[in-house]
């Protein structure tokens, strides 16, 4: 489903990633385990499609596609979706007409038909109580005065609306308590079927205890480094990311 | 009696110079309008008032035909007067001294609302005074509206006066001005417990500055003076506030947003002065700007002379480009960049019309914005 081949990207001259390969099938969850400056989020943007973050070689592949050169927009309406580790907070932009332009833009995109005002708000309200979010969040500017939390539970909203074929989820479990990371986690496993894809991204185990990956890739000096089920998640739990730092330098 | 020359004059203010002369039987008042115009003449760069809106050299038609319908008024003015003394700031002199008389609005607690409407036609220009004298206790609505044509030239002054506790909302529109020239000088006296909420939007001109000297000369009053631009081509827009605390416990609020594209300036100058009396001030301005082009431009001067020593004063002040981080955001949530910069400036320009209290009003002022963000002639992805 998705497809990443020998991926190089420089960020002001150097090089973040250097040869990045990964392949994700549709209806498998995929974890990316690094520590920290291992070009985890800049691998977030560059599949995003963000301003900057071109790939210098390589090829990324979405569902049979390479979208190297799209836009991010255009790479949304194709169903790729990114939780932000970082939300951005958009003061004076009312959440739910935000929501509601985004799944009309990119169904506009596709071709399809505009989703009707009734038939959002079913929705809404649905995802809303999946999530366990208050509506009165919903009535809100999109994440603005939001706490880290709530913003990560936003983003998961989002994609409930937006049904993405495939999830990009940059350290969703940062910020979240024990009670919002199950709540969170929920929201996803309620994403996952057997045509969606997933990438986890993350420094820690939390999100996975809940999650279970089918794979664990081990991301560090700009490459894969390590790939295997899910027990690998608990072995770098308990050992750290020291023997793969060694190899990298 | 030969009037009062300018000194230099430009072929405009000797033009001026030149009508003021042939006028037969000009009253006392009119007289020491000129006089007060006269000695300063029409305000440069020099000017510190003006520095960033050169209104001299913005004027280059010295043989423009007064048009005197340019004005439109519902419902009509309470009455028109001879001018009772002369204004001292130079444009509302010069506006004073070529109109002679002023149109009086007595507005009681049961007025309706008045429209305020001129359009100065190609070329041609327009001076007038307006007096809107709002009752103790009345709650009044002016809406301005002010159009002027390529070549053309507004000199409008208008002065309101609110009773105790009266409470004024004003809503001043300058449309897109081409290549015209609008000045519009308002004095604003808020007697004990009076209350303003002022909202302008400005789509700039030639030329066009918006001004208002603000007087808290009662106890507890109270005023809210938000504002908008959205410019772009070459055009200039100038939104000065100058703000008196006189007496205690007196509020100001303001917040002013600036939105420039292409060659565009935008200028906001807001001066508070809180005297020595006017203990207990709370004063607030904060002005934001961004500019989405290279060559876009905003001058922003806030000043805070404050003689008291129990006030609440601050003001903020930004100026950036849109920010990139939520337009990725948005992006990548799958709007279109141009659908994803419209709505981020719309957010950030609607906050400027929060206060409005009118929910037609402010919804006219946010379609406004929305129409200028879509027009491919005039809004920010024209060509300049």
């Amino acid at each position: 489903m998705l497809s990443i081949k020998d991926l190089h990207v420089a960020l002001d001259g150097k090089e973040i990633l250097k040869g990045l390969s990964l392949d994700v099938p549709a209806g498998e969850v995929h974890a990316v385990m690094g520590p920290n400056g291992a070009g985890k989020s800049t691998l977030s943007y560059v599949l995003t499609g963000r301003e900057g973050y071109e790939p210098s070689a390589g090829d990324i592949e979405f569902e049979g596609e390479v979208i190297n050169g799209l836009s991010p927009d255009e790479r949304a309406a194709k169903g790729l979706f990114l939780s932000f580790q970082y939300p951005l907070e958009l003061p004076g932009v009312p959440t739910l007409t935000f929501i509601r332009t985004a799944v009309n833009a990119q169904r506009k995109a596709r071709g399809e038909e505009e989703i009707s005002a009734p038939d959002f708000m079913k929705a809404a309200r649905e995802a809303a109580k999946t999530l366990r979010m208050d509506s009165e969040m919903l009535k809100r500017s999109l994440n603005a005065g939001f706490s880290g939390g709530e913003k990560k539970r936003m983003e998961i909203f989002q994609a409930l609306l937006l049904e993405p074929k495939f999830l990009i989820l940059d350290e969703t479990d940062s910020g979240l308590d024990i009670d919002a990371l199950r709540v969170v986690a929920e929201g996803v496993e309620s994403l996952r079927n057997e045509n969606r894809g997933m990438l986890v991204i993350t420094h820690y185990q939390r999100l996975l205890d809940h999650l279970s990956p089918d794979r664990v890739h081990v991301l560090a000096g700009g490459r894969i480094v390590d790939s295997g089920g899910p027990e690998l998640a608990r072995e770098l739990e308990a050992a750290g990311y020291d023997k793969y730092l060694s190899e990298a330098a | 009696m030969t009037p009062l020359a300018v000194k230099n004059p430009t072929p405009v203010e000797q033009g001026y110079a030149d009508a003021f002369a042939t006028l037969e039987g000009a009253d006392q008042a009119r007289l020491d309008a000129w006089a007060n115009f006269a000695a300063v003449g029409l305000p440069n760069r020099r000017v510190e008032e003006w520095k960033y809106s050169d209104l001299r050299s913005a004027l280059k038609d010295p043989d423009a035909p007064l048009s005197l319908n340019a004005i439109g008024f519902s419902p009509a003015p309470s009455d028109r007067v001879l001018l009772e003394g002369a204004p001292a700031l130079p444009m509302p002199a010069l506006a004073a001294s070529m109109a002679g008389a002023a149109d009086v609005y007595r507005l009681d607690g049961d007025a309706e609302p008045v429209w305020i409407e001129v359009n100065v036609p190609e070329g041609a220009a327009h001076h007038r005074v307006v007096d809107v004298e709002i009752a103790p206790g009345a709650t009044a609505m002016v809406q301005e509206t002010y159009r002027v044509e390529d070549g053309a030239f507004l000199n409008l002054a208008i002065r309101y006066h609110l009773g105790e506790g009266a409470t004024l909302q004003r809503i001043v529109r300058q449309e897109d001005g081409g290549e015209g020239v609008a000045v519009v000088t308002a004095n604003v006296t808020l007697n004990t417990g009076a209350k303003l909420n002022q909202t302008t939007l400005a789509f700039g001109a030639r030329l066009a500055r918006l001004e208002t000297h603000l007087d808290h000369a009662g106890e507890n009053s109270d005023a809210q003076m938000d504002g908008a631009y959205l410019l772009t081509g070459r055009r200039h827009a100038d939104i000065t506030t100058l703000v008196s605390h006189c007496e205690p416990d007196c509020a100001t609020r303001q917040t002013v947003k600036g939105v420039v594209a292409q060659r565009g300036n935008g200028v906001f100058q807001g001066r508070y002065l809180v005297q020595r009396a006017a203990q207990g001030t709370d004063a607030r301005m904060h002005h934001d700007a961004i500019l989405l082009d290279d060559g876009a431009q905003a001058n922003a001067k806030p000043e805070l002379l404050i003689y008291a020593d129990d006030v609440q004063c601050a003001h903020g002040n930004t100026v950036g480009a849109l920010d990139e981080d939520a337009l990725f955001y948005m992006r990548s949530r799958g709007l279109p960049e141009a659908a994803a910069r419209a709505l981020l400036i719309e957010a950030f320009v609607a906050a400027a019309f929060g206060n409005v209290q009118n929910d037609t009003a402010r919804e006219q002022m946010l379609e406004a914005a929305r129409g200028w963000l879509a027009d491919p002639d005039t809004g920010p992805e024209a060509a300049a």
